[in-house]
């Protein structure tokens, strides 16, 4: 049985949690075993932090990873902002003994140490694990009726060399695994640019515009869903998608699925068990 | 240049020839005072300091794409990075990155828990979630200058 060291991450544990709900119940179909990691404190977020000051994220960012060390298994992310900072920080420490020994120093004064023993990976790393032919055998109800937008969001992707993506301007990880669902990943302009969302506090207007021009294409195209993987784009493309259309008086209704609820759903979870009615666009596609 | 560039990059940013690649690529190229193509060039000049006091450094998305796709392999998010580090220690701190450092600082996290979020758990059946171990993260921001760099006094108010 695969287990992995949780990290929900702030956002999901906190604002989002039916996401999290999500992925326990994937894991508990495909016999994957997990233990919450204690005492982790924010990644920390790799755009705010890491433009404040890079020596205190990536020291933290090593007191996360230390956590997991301790508990000897590899960590799995919910978030694509966990995703980077955990992955990249421990890819860079790894690489750089004089970084190491820096951060080292710094742990040293809570008696922890970064050693560089385990590996970071997202929910869609968890289907290399377990093997697409046994997930494929466990799709009870295939979303055949779903045409959606593939949205990975900037942090899923970038950067390529140290995240280990093939093709960063056109990927085709998520849209396999959302094929697998049963789903039809769609075409559409602009799949890899942001969301917006790194802006919403220094720029409220900027950020929102970025939305608007996401969605827009994704209007036009065949789609009636996004999926996507960050549950800051899901708050961009969920929770504030009616403020996109206040703003600028557009009409949008495009509903979001988290890629952990799809597939619970194909799986054959009710909208019910996994708390779908926290989508503030509603789901009429379920 | 700063420490953090010691620290963390190999990259040299001489290398950039200023074909505007990034630019090109860049969602929010038309805010920018500097656009993501001529911050080589303005570092190369000395005039760091014009950047740092410049408030539309503040916009960049860190999306990475310029560094993604730079032919030279510059890291040009990375470097406005760099020079977003040095604005924080000469004291240019917008509004928004001093309220999320500071709630970062007091709690651990930068979305706190609710009692929303706890109702919302409750419902769900999912444990409570873990509360970050406030004393080491404080103790390591204290090492790394973070906490002053946003003024000890902010944090008893």
């Amino acid at each position: 049985m695969p287990e992995y060291a949780l990290y929900p991450g702030c956002l999901v544990s906190h604002r989002y949690p039916h996401l999290e709900l999500a992925v326990r119940k994937i894991t508990e179909t495909l016999n994957v075993r997990l233990d919450t990691m204690e005492g982790t404190s924010c990644c920390p977020e790799p755009q705010g932090v890491q433009s404040t000051d890079k020596r205190t994220w990536m020291t933290l960012a090593a007191r996360n990873l230390a956590i997991a060390e301790e508990m000897g298994k590899d960590i799995l992310t919910l978030c694509n902002g966990c995703f980077e900072t955990l992955k990249s920080v421990n890819i860079r420490l790894k690489r750089h003994p004089e970084l190491k020994e820096d951060v080292n120093q710094t742990l040293a004064t809570i008696d922890k140490e970064f050693k560089g023993t385990i590996r970071v990976k997202n929910i869609i790393h968890l289907f290399d694990d377990i093997g697409i032919s046994t997930m494929h055998l466990k799709i009870e109800n295939p979303m055949t009726h779903i045409r959606t937008a593939v949205h990975y969001g900037c942090h899923m992707l970038r950067p390529s060399d140290i995240l280990e993506v093939v093709a960063a301007d056109r990927p085709t990880m998520l849209d396999h695994l959302v094929e697998l669902t049963g789903a039809r990943p769609v075409e559409y302009e602009g799949k890899v640019h942001c969301c917006g969302y790194p802006v919403r506090n220094f720029d409220p207007e900027l950020s929102l515009r970025i939305a608007r021009d996401k969605l827009f294409n994704i209007q036009r195209s065949a789609a009636n869903c996004i999926t996507l993987l960050c549950p800051c784009c899901f708050s961009t493309f969920d929770t504030r998608q009616a403020l996109v259309n206040r703003t600028f008086g557009m009409s949008f209704n495009i509903p979001s699925f988290h890629y952990a609820e799809l597939l619970a759903l194909s799986l054959g979870y009710t909208p019910e068990e996994l708390a779908l009615n926290r989508h503030r666009v509603k789901l009429p596609v379920v | 240049m700063t420490q953090a560039k010691e620290l963390l990059y190999k990259e040299d940013f001489s290398f950039c020839f200023k074909c505007g690649m990034c630019s090109s690529g860049c969602l929010v190229f038309d805010e920018f005072d500097y656009k993501p193509h001529e911050i080589a060039l303005t570092l190369a000049f000395g005039d760091t300091e014009k950047l740092i006091a410049n408030e539309t450094i503040w916009l960049c998305l860190t999306c990475l794409t310029c560094s993604e796709r730079c032919p030279q392999g510059v890291e040009v998010a990375e470097l406005l990075m760099d020079v977003k580090n040095d604005a924080i220690k000469a004291g240019f701190i917008p509004d928004s990155i001093r309220e999320e450092a500071l709630l970062f600082i007091n709690t651990g996290v930068v979305v706190p828990y609710t009692t929303a979020s706890k109702r919302m758990r409750q419902q769900m059946k999912l444990p409570e979630p873990t509360k970050p171990n406030i004393e080491e993260v404080q103790k390591i921001m204290e090492v790394t200058g973070f906490i002053d760099r946003f003024k000890k006094k902010e944090l008893t108010e």
